[in-house]
């Protein structure tokens, strides 16, 4: 057989490498024998000593699989060819081999290129030699066009911003050094990660209004105080809450399981405030928030109504002196309110779990509470804390932060405790969970669901650090108007909750006194 | 941010030569493949996977699900299911990767930890020493996969109560799996309470429950 013959039969495109690989590999022991016979011929051509010294050009060309004038090919077949003419099918021979050793390199190196992500600035610089694959001048990617990348031929880099997400092939080219013209060109696909932006994923699919314990995906309210009557000029604070559920349910199309409530009675000048936020893995727990919300409310606005003189007189006993004995008097007299409306608040639920034939723990809830008064001295403020999220008293001004709780974390992410957990209603373990404190103002009070501490405190440890509540309450004023009376404050305060935090997509809810 | 941790141990014996190795690593694809369209997995979850036949070896340490790449999965010629070794290996990686709540750190969600073997340990008594310290450790969940008709799940149930079967080992059956897998994973990221063991997805029909 003869090779050139082969080779200008096949009509094989050049560019078309594939091709030109299955047939070298096809002919492979043809090519063997031929080389065999070659060699023969020139042992041959070495005996017989010809003079001749005219190198036939076109060879080279021909054996790379170019494109050969069929009438060329006597080159090869005379054995009376002169040692340079047979030298050079014999360094052809040699490069064919070199060609098929790094096809096949490239054919199986594990290659992977550094995933990159919708949006966001990719740029990757390619060398074949990192990678192990040596003796190449020239190489190129093609494909990258439609994904937002191009290649940088002069740095060798792909970049870019992607812009389409997915498992992307691309195409690698290489050609090897000395290349021209008629040679072969590699080719292998890659595949290149491009990561979607997750906000790019999140549904925000409706909750199903005809479900039994249903209620709006997201809730607001901005209760206006009259600066009159009892309240000192000065001294009054409006509140402002909102609840909004989470990304993470929103995708699903499933509930908000937080809620919130907020009273001020014109009355006796207290203010009542209460956030829980129901457990994602518990069915119920949603009816759960709500159940403690309203329970709360009830019965710490009737008691007070009933009690609040007795209690005040015990503030303001408390105000003339701190001592021990106030404070345990303060402590007991509390209980009877906070702890009462907490421990109604668990039996409702387990009524509404024997009602509907569900379990206590289906109905799971976190729990944050408070109680306050202005009064001349200051302010009265009393809490109660079970679970996750945060309530605390800050004042920017005067650098004064006191949190009135300590949240109840797991070892593990999403772990904590919850109302609906038998110990929780034990009087021991619900007096130690009630705190109060006389302060003389402060800018803001706040009640808030993990959803808000997740990413703006992100550790217990920070929860006690006035700097960062300061950052929250930065954030917050850079797009809630916390001026007196301002009735919009309670839509941009949802607006605010819809912010952006990678991995924190819960239902979140605040409740600001200010 | 907090880490869902997840760590795949694949049984890599000669036997999975062919077929069954290629489907696990289609079945490997499409799973990432689905979970990255997972938003909340997309910013949350990280693998590990460990191979393990004679000798375990953590072919994937755990990394960021945007980042990750899947490796090469190589097969040795022969085999041995040395699962006692590879679970003594998980113990350790899970000892040193896990992050527990700190007042002054966000702990990790509970790491899930899914098992393909053919369920007969040829380490036996080392696999039995390796179950309570596995149970020892806070796995979120914990599924093992007896793959292929010949495997035994009897002493897979004993590690765990999520333990599934697939007759065959084509592609199509481990799609199934890992697509079950994916959901399992997205399921991962929920609270809790303290002491409530995470909820599975029911599995596809082609993966057997077993009870």
């Amino acid at each position: 057989m003869d090779i050139t013959n082969y080779l200008s039969n096949i009509e094989v495109p050049s560019a078309d490498e594939v091709q030109v690989k299955l047939f070298l590999t096809s002919k492979m022991e043809e090519l063997k024998s031929h080389i065999l016979l070659l060699w023969d011929d020139f042992i041959l051509a070495e005996s017989i000593k010809s003079g001749n010294s005219e190198t036939p050009e076109n060879l080279m060309k021909s054996d790379q699989g170019g494109t050969v004038d069929p009438a060329e090919n006597h080159v090869q077949s005379s054995q009376q060819q002169d040692e340079p003419q047979i030298e050079v099918p014999k360094a052809d021979l040699k490069d064919i081999a070199k060609n098929e050793e790094i096809a096949l390199i490239i054919k199986n190196k594990f290659i992977t290129l550094p995933n990159g992500k919708v949006g966001q600035p990719y740029n990757f610089i390619f060398s074949p030699e990192k990678i192990g694959i040596a003796d190449i001048e020239d190489f190129w990617i093609e494909g990258l066009e439609p994904l937002g990348l191009s290649f940088d031929t002069v740095t060798n880099s792909i970049t870019g911003v992607p812009t389409v997400p997915g498992e992307q092939t691309i195409q690698l080219f290489l050609q090897r050094n000395g290349w021209s013209k008629g040679k072969p060109i590699f080719e292998r696909k890659l595949t290149l990660t491009i990561n979607p932006d997750p906000r790019s994923l999140w549904l925000n699919k409706p909750s199903d209004p005809n479900d039994q314990y249903w209620k709006p995906d997201s809730a607001k309210q901005f209760l206006k105080v009259e600066s009159t009557g009892l309240i000192l000029k000065t001294g009054h604070k409006d509140i402002v809450a909102a609840s909004q559920r989470g990304r993470s349910h929103a995708h699903e199309g499933i509930f908000r399981d937080d809620d919130f409530v907020m009273d001020y009675n014109k009355n006796t000048n207290w203010y009542i405030m209460a956030v829980a936020d129901g457990a994602g893995s518990c069915k119920a727990s949603r009816k759960g928030s709500q159940i403690a919300c309203q329970t709360v409310l009830n019965v710490c606005k009737t008691r007070l109504e009933n009690e609040h003189k007795d209690f005040e007189r015990l503030i303001k006993e408390l105000n003339n002196e701190m001592s021990d004995a106030n404070r345990k008097k303060m402590g007991d007299s509390l209980y009877g309110i906070i702890g009462a409306a907490v421990f109604k608040a668990y039996k409702n639920i387990e009524e509404e779990a024997t009602i509907s034939g569900k379990q206590t723990k289906d109905f799971s809830t976190t729990l944050i509470i408070s109680i306050c008064k202005k009064f001349k001295f200051g302010w009265f403020v009393a809490a109660f804390w079970v679970g996750d999220g945060g309530i605390g008293i800050y004042d920017k001004n005067r650098r004064f932060l006191r949190v009135l709780g300590e949240t109840d974390g797991g070892e593990f992410a999403g772990q904590t405790r919850f109302l609906t957990m038998p110990e929780i209603t034990q009087p021991e373990e619900l007096y130690r969970r009630l705190r109060f404190d006389i302060v003389e103002d402060f800018t803001a009070l706040i009640l808030m669901s993990d959803g808000i501490t997740d990413p703006k405190f992100e550790t217990d440890a920070n929860l006690l650090k006035i700097e960062k509540w300061d950052e929250l309450w930065n954030d917050l004023s850079s797009e809630v108007d916390f001026t007196d009376n301002n009735e919009k404050s309670a839509d941009q305060l949802l607006k605010w909750l819809d912010f952006w935090s990678p991995g924190n997509h819960d239902d979140r809810t605040i409740a600001i006194l200010f | 941010m907090r880490r869902l941790p997840v760590y795949i141990l694949i049984q890599t014996s000669g036997a999975m030569h062919g077929e069954p190795i290629e489907s696990i690593k289609v079945g490997l694809e499409s799973m990432v493949a689905s979970l990255r369209q997972d938003p909340f997995a997309l910013e949350s979850v990280h693998i590990s996977l460990i191979t393990f036949n004679r000798v375990t070896e953590q072919i994937l340490p755990l990394t960021e699900l945007e980042s990750m790449q899947l490796p090469e999965i190589t097969l040795p010629e022969s085999g041995g299911t040395h699962l006692g070794e590879a679970l003594k290996f998980i113990c350790q990686r899970y000892d040193l990767d896990i992050q527990q709540t700190t007042t002054e750190r966000k702990g990790d969600w509970m790491p899930l930890l899914f098992i393909m073997t053919n369920g007969k340990p040829s380490d036996n008594q080392l696999y039995m020493q390796m179950i309570p310290e596995i149970k020892k450790r806070h796995f979120g969940s914990i599924i093992a996969c007896a793959a292929g008709a010949k495997a035994d799940t009897a002493k897979l149930k004993e590690l765990t109560n999520n333990v599934v079967s697939l007759d065959t080992t084509d592609s199509a059956t481990f799609r199934q799996f890992f697509k079950w897998v994916s959901a399992s994973v997205s399921m991962g990221n929920r609270s809790i309470g303290s002491a409530a063991e995470m909820q599975l997805p029911p599995p596809p029909p082609e993966i057997h429950t077993v009870i």
